[in-house]
């Protein structure tokens, strides 16, 4: 009886830890990429090709996102999808390279990378560097919330633009919610 | 001991409520790494990268037309100037008449002329390159549509100018005893839809997509809108009409008319323009003055190639009563279309609703990046029913992409009433890439029903009005601008409530060997259109009997083929017609391997460039050495005149537009999706688990904790 209960608390104890620990190891992971591919990128030859961060990325980086006002600079990778989205924001693969012409649709995690969303405002002013130094300005024109499973974003290559999607509310414990939260940002 | 127990649970569990709370606080604030890390980089410092500040060349277009009956010649010549310190490569894309017969390319470097060589593309373009590498001077004329066209010249020294010159010929209708010439001059920016192909460079402003595979040769980057209008044109043209002229009028530009008798007169635009517009010219003949037939002719050994011209008795004079007809209109409320097109399509459809007879019905399906209709079914004409079409029309707002195939697809899809002709009414300026896959499309369901596009704005796509009427078995109209609306589609409706002339067939006589002729079966024709054949006649041929109906009813002419004016250059354009009905045959499932061959074949033999073959000039005098460096260019197009630039437009400003609501049962909605490929379908989960673990986590080391702590209890 008590040695079950002593075994019991163990097991909880231990899964407590895995868990805690792996709650914890997610946004360290997510700011330790962001220092190795920053160093990646300022390493980067002038030749605008990507370097790889770490020798087993399966991702790259593909531009950097500044928001003067949020004091926030960050690598954004090709792809929106599990393999790029843990180390930092991810270009959304059939929309516009962020920086180049068209609509551009970038998408990281909430409580990490696109925390910052939370706090933009309209008329905050939206940078995209490009590897070679190539840099194009954006403004905040519009936030919303969508709920995706009825709504989504139109991609419009008519227009120099980016939209920044992250999930919504922005502190909700449940990862899998319907709503996004977007903001879009034109060219000037 | 079990003190410590607790003493130690107690504190990793401080130590985990520390650190999460260290973390949150962390990710709240953003990223870890400074931002003047960044700014210390050194990378990004302005001017870092030389020769990206050089001024791209200037260019000139002056474009001569002669005019002889129904066969119009063109030469333009671009002047490229190298206003920079570099040796520089241009590339200037550009419109000219759908179907235009390019022939001929001159590059006049100071005193030296070199001709171009039709060559076929892929080895045109391997030459060129070569060439450019080599330091050589050289000129490739390409074609990317059949009205869409770009130069490339390479090794233009410091300072330089170089001039490269293009011939093609065109032929023009008599339609409605008049004569119109229209000559676009700019490539308004198209929308591409698809999924953008992974691996290319960029040299457009779009990417290639997996349905716009060669995007980046038709998106010529675009003058901002502090730049200006640039790109001068200057123009000028000589008309022998062949029968007695009333009025010449351009709807589009100032011109000065200078007439040398009644049949001939020499127009320029009065001051040089820029490339932002279609120029339009239209000549008309005096009241009898007009020919009912025309017959031109250019003998190549034993062959005649000739043009025939044969206007039918005018349908409406022919008592047919109209069958009751369903009329769909499909309109482009795209962001291209936002300014004086939509405006112009809006009053278009008002006029056009009028018109319809209480027995006919009408739907209205608009499209930008999605597709709607104003009713699931067709209504009845009755003046209720009109008005509520048009509050529909004006509620209209142009805004968005341009999935001209899935709103094609939609009503396509749509049940047809089988005791109505049912007749599409396609507004739009065609502002797209992928209109081969519209022309397929409408090839393959356009079934009994009848297509009529109408071109709207002031740079429309004449290849999709022209191609896509012919698939749709209807015919086209241009509004240039507001004062037309009415005009055209009065005359439009003309066509639309008589009956066509179909089944047209011509009999050649006097010779045994086949008569080759082209369009080959012979279009049907609506009212006031005239029948025009290019032909190569072998000697000996001497007749021709043209027969059609009208409303059921038979109609047939014979016409002695003695005394034809020699024209040059129909050879070319009986050439070019042959390479447009070849171009057809690829969507009634021909072989495109084989097609290719035909049309490479044709291209070759009579110079012309097409989507297989190029002209190319190469001087071989080598110009630059291996240590000076070159510099491409592409030289950037005029907005389009009326068109509202993305970044003024006023959906943009509030981002409105870019949220879309769908239903996913809808099941006409899920038609047009499946040609919407610019949509993202959900969007990426966003969310990491790090919250929720963190919770989780917690919860189990304080259950942890309880156990352990009731353990105590009980000891």
């Amino acid at each position: 009886m008590t040695r079950s209960r002593e075994i019991t608390g163990i097991a909880l104890l231990a899964v407590g830890f895995v868990f805690v620990g792996y709650g914890l190891f997610i946004p360290a992971k997510a700011v330790l990429a962001q220092v190795l591919l920053e160093r990646a990128w300022i390493a980067a030859p002038k030749d605008g090709k990507a370097p790889k961060p770490w020798p087993w990325a399966d991702t790259k980086p593909i531009a950097r996102i500044k928001v003067g006002d949020l004091d926030v600079s960050e690598i954004i990778l090709a792809g929106a999808h599990g393999r790029s989205l843990p180390f930092g924001p991810g270009h959304v693969d059939g929309t516009s390279e962020p920086g180049r012409p068209g609509h551009s649709v970038i998408a990281a995690h909430r409580d990490t990378h696109f925390s910052f969303l939370e706090n933009i405002k309209i008329g905050m002013a939206v940078s995209v560097e490009l590897p070679g130094g190539k840099s194009s300005s954006y403004v905040v024109v519009d936030m919303r919330v969508l709920d995706a499973r009825s709504e989504t974003i139109v991609i419009d290559h008519t227009t120099n633009m980016l939209s920044l999607v992250t999930c919504y509310p922005f502190n909700d414990w449940n990862p899998g919610g319907p709503m996004r939260y977007v903001v879009t940002a034109v060219s000037v | 001991m079990r003190r410590n127990h607790i003493n130690l649970f107690l504190f990793l569990n401080a130590i985990a409520l520390l650190l999460s709370l260290l973390v949150t606080s962390v990710t709240m604030a953003g990223p870890a790494v400074p931002s003047q890390m960044m700014d210390k980089g050194g990378l990004f410092l302005p001017g870092d990268e030389a020769g990206m500040v050089e001024p791209a060349p200037l260019l000139h277009t002056d474009i001569k037309v002669s005019v002889s009956g129904p066969i119009v010649r063109y030469r333009m010549r671009h002047t490229f100037i190298n206003s920079s310190n570099t040796w520089t490569e241009a590339i200037y894309t550009y419109p000219l008449p759908t179907d235009s017969a390019v022939d001929t390319l001159e590059m006049t470097v100071g005193k030296r002329k070199i001709i171009g060589r039709i060559t076929e593309k892929i080895k045109a373009q391997r030459q060129f390159v070569a060439a450019k590498k080599a330091g050589k001077r050289a000129s490739l004329v390409q074609q990317h549509r059949p009205n869409l066209f770009s130069t490339s010249l390479a090794n233009i020294a410091p300072g330089e100018h170089i001039t490269v010159e293009i011939g093609f010929s065109e032929t023009l209708r008599l339609v409605d005893d008049g004569f119109r010439l229209r000559m676009p001059l700019v490539v308004g920016p198209r929308y591409i839809p698809g999924q953008p192909i992974a691996g290319f460079k960029m040299s457009g402003w779009h990417t290639p997509t997996d349905l716009v595979p060669d995007a980046e040769l038709i998106t010529p980057p675009l003058r901002s809108e502090g730049e200006g209008v640039g790109n001068p044109v200057t123009l000028s043209i000589d008309i022998d009409a062949g029968f007695d002229m009333d009025a010449i009028e351009s709807p589009s530009h100032k011109i000065s008319i200078v007439r040398n008798g009644d049949a001939k007169a020499s127009i320029s635009l009065v001051e040089a323009v820029p490339a932002d517009k279609d120029f339009i010219l239209v000549w008309r003949a005096k009241v009898g003055a007009a020919p009912s037939a025309g017959f031109f002719s250019e003998r190549i050994e034993d062959m005649r190639y000739s043009l025939l011209t044969l206007t039918p008795p005018i349908q409406q004079k022919l008592n047919t009563p109209a069958p009751p007809r369903e009329v769909v209109f499909i309109v482009d409320t795209s962001g291209s279309m936002e300014g004086t097109s939509i405006e112009q399509a809006k009053l278009a459809i008002g006029m056009a609703l009028e018109r319809l007879r209480p027995s006919d019905t009408f739907r209205i399906v608009r499209f930008s990046s999605d597709v709607s209709s104003f009713q699931m079914q067709a209504l009845s004409a009755t003046p209720a029913n009109i008005n509520l079409g048009k509050q529909f029309v004006s509620s209209l707002l142009a805004e968005g992409g341009t999935e001209i195939v899935a709103a094609m697809g939609h009503v396509m899809s749509q049940r047809r009433d089988k005791n109505r002709l049912t007749q599409i009414v396609l507004i739009t300026d065609g502002a797209v890439g992928n209109e081969d896959a519209l022309f397929a499309l409408i090839h393959d369901q356009i079934r009994s029903s009848r297509l009529f596009t109408v071109g709207i704005g002031s740079a429309p796509n004449g290849y999709l009005m022209t191609r896509a009427a012919a698939a749709g078995r209807g015919t086209y109209t241009f509004i240039e601008d507001a004062d037309e609306v009415s005009r055209q589609m009065a005359k439009l409706f003309e066509k639309l409530e008589r009956p066509a002339m179909t089944n047209i067939l011509l009999e050649w006589q006097g010779n045994s060997a086949p008569v080759l002729y082209w369009p080959n079966p012979v279009t049907d024709l609506y009212n006031g259109e005239p029948i025009s054949v290019l032909a190569a006649m072998p000697d000996g041929t001497n007749g021709v009997t043209v027969s059609g109906q009208i409303g059921g009813k038979l109609w047939s002419t014979s016409i002695a083929l003695g005394g034809a004016q020699d024209r040059p250059g129909i050879a070319a354009l009986w050439a070019r017609q042959k390479i447009k009905s070849l171009e057809a045959t690829l969507f009634h499932g021909d072989d495109p391997k084989l097609v290719k061959e035909k049309i490479l074949e044709t291209a070759l033999k009579f110079n012309l460039v097409s989507r297989y073959t190029s002209l190319l000039a190469i001087d071989e005098k080598k110009a630059r050495t291996e240590s000076e460096k070159q510099v491409a260019h592409k030289i950037a197009t005029n907005f389009p005149d009326g068109w509202v630039r993305p970044e003024n437009s006023r959906s943009i400003k509030n981002g409105q537009h870019l949220i879309k609501s769908f239903d996913r049962e809808d099941p006409s909605l899920k038609i047009a999706m499946r040609g919407a490929a610019s949509q993202l379908y959900g969007l990426p989960q966003t969310a990491t688990v790090g919250p929720l673990s963190v919770i989780l986590g917690l919860f189990a080391l304080f259950a942890s904790w309880f156990i352990w702590g009731r353990r105590e209890e009980q000891l």
